[in-house]
């Protein structure tokens, strides 16, 4: 099995009552940093549990930095995982020193030091019942948790959602310090498409439990653009290089592929947000 | 699995001194009664349980590098500690109130001893059959269960202090090979049940928890 993979789904399935997780392919090289997007209920965090294995796939195969998940010896490559998971965390009752030594008991490669200098560096106090932590603050003590037995393999779900700009900003710099060695790698799931787009070099597009795009996030900036023409102009675009349009009655925008766009014709400023939002049209259109 | 048993520890820490009250005040309160704190103390781990639960502490869990197998029988441990550690204290806490008492001519007994024994193998069975339940339906559809099984257990010990201590002396009183069986297949019963209740509750957590 190739390691130059950290992770690789090949389809994977996984159906529940209401919602079908429907064949996942997925390879996701070491060193890079991915970001899965998607609306509520698009199956982010199924797709994350199945990584962890914390939740059983009904089908497909889950190779985690050269390991199946299924194999009894995945238990210990878990070493090798740092998760920070929305809404999963320790218990209520205990403080932020108590989780060091609870994680000192668990990982032969925790590094107390690297740990209390997260706490201090994250100003998370160490004394303070977990339950009166804020949400910022339950984040930042599962990213210091998360980090401080060196990780190959960084899972963040939703780990960002909720806070405010300045600590956003902060826990992002610790994602791309923790890539700066380049065997480490990040799979990141977020509703906001700005975090991504700072620190990603992989985009996953999520749209009812589907994968629409796994791309870079160059080459999606570089392949597509918004154009806003009017009705008549817009009749001179190739209908397929478009791939999501919304229209009013005064112009009609659309993401459309470059090599589509007919000569002189002016392309508006192009965000990741636009991007996804106009696949996300295109699919429903289908 | 030391870990774990840490992290429950944290949790449960300030359950420990109202354990050691009820034990304290049990033991003035009399031998006997010594059996309720044993009980209470096996029914810690449940506690933690719901602690765990309140957290969605699994799904974290199953990111770390534990097996199904730790997760689980790290509660039973928790348990059976907690059985060893209140039966300590229990025997403690009774030596000091027949000291305070100024019972001179205390001497532990066949009651006595069999008092702790009862307690004890109560509590591990209360275990064996309580953390299956609670596995498969979450703490709080299992406390009617539980509840039930508890109300059972107080019954029983209150109707049949008698025949605990009866049955003491038939055991300690009957012939070597006599009590020797007797003893034999009720610890080889607390292991087959405690056995078979671990793997049930393997079975029910991995269906609860990773499906």
């Amino acid at each position: 099995m190739s390691n130059k993979n950290a992770i690789e789904l090949k389809g994977v399935t996984k159906s529940y009552k209401d919602f079908t997780l429907g064949n996942i392919n997925l390879s996701l090289p070491s060193g890079s940093i991915a970001g899965l997007v998607g609306e509520n209920g698009a199956g982010k965090s199924t797709i994350i549990k199945i990584i962890l294995g914390a939740l059983q796939a009904d089908s497909g195969e889950i190779t985690v930095l050269g390991h199946n998940v299924k194999e009894k010896s995945f238990d210990c490559v878990k070493k090798d995982i740092g998760a920070v998971l929305d809404e999963s965390y320790f218990p209520e009752m205990i403080t932020a020193r108590q989780v060091g030594s609870i994680l000192k008991a668990t990982y032969d490669n925790f590094d107390e030091k690297k740990y209390n200098d997260y706490l201090k560096r994250f100003m998370i106090p160490e004394n303070k019942l977990f339950r009166e932590y804020s949400r910022g603050m339950k984040m930042k003590l599962g990213i210091a948790s998360a980090l401080s037995h060196y990780p190959k393999l960084l899972l963040l779900d939703e780990a960002t959602s909720g806070l405010d700009p300045l600590i956003r900003d902060e826990l992002l710099e610790s994602f791309s310090d923790f890539t700066e060695d380049e065997n480490n790698t990040v799979l990141i799931s977020s509703h906001i498409v700005s975090d991504l787009e700072k620190i990603c070099d992989y985009i996953i597009f999520l749209h009812k439990g589907k994968i629409v795009f796994f791309e870079e996030k160059d080459k999606l900036l570089d392949e597509y653009a918004i154009i806003k023409l009017t009705s008549e102009n817009f009749e001179a675009v190739d209908p397929e290089s478009v791939i999501g349009k919304r229209e009013n009655k005064y112009y009609t925008e659309a993401l459309i592929r470059k090599d589509g766009i007919p000569k002189n014709f002016k392309c508006e400023h192009t965000t990741l947000e636009d991007i996804i939002l106009f696949f996300a049209k295109g699919e429903e259109l289908k | 699995m030391k870990g774990l048993l840490l992290k429950d520890y944290y949790v449960l820490k300030k359950q420990l001194p109202i354990l050691l009250l009820m034990t304290t005040a049990f033991a003035f309160a009399g031998n006997s009664f010594s059996i309720y704190a044993i009980i209470y103390s096996a029914l810690l781990p449940v506690t933690a349980i719901a602690y765990d639960e309140r957290s969605k502490w699994d799904i974290l869990a199953s990111s770390m590098p534990y097996t199904i197998r730790q997760l689980v029988l790290s509660k039973y441990v928790l348990g059976w500690i907690m059985i060893i550690a209140s039966s300590v204290v229990c025997a403690a806490a009774e030596l000091i109130a027949a000291a305070v008492k100024n019972a001179a001519g205390f001497k532990p007994d066949f009651s006595y001893f069999s008092n702790f024994i009862g307690g004890q193998y109560i509590g591990v069975m209360l275990i064996a059959l309580i953390l299956p339940f609670v596995m498969k339906a979450g703490v709080e559809k299992a406390r009617i269960l539980y509840s039930i099984l508890l109300g059972f257990c107080a019954a029983i010990i209150i109707t049949s202090r008698f025949f605990i201590d009866s049955l003491a002396q038939f055991v300690f009183g009957s012939s070597n090979l006599t009590a020797f069986i007797i003893i034999s297949v009720s610890l080889l019963l607390a292991v087959s049940v405690s056995i078979l209740s671990i793997k049930i509750s393997i079975s029910f957590y991995k269906k609860k928890n990773r499906t």
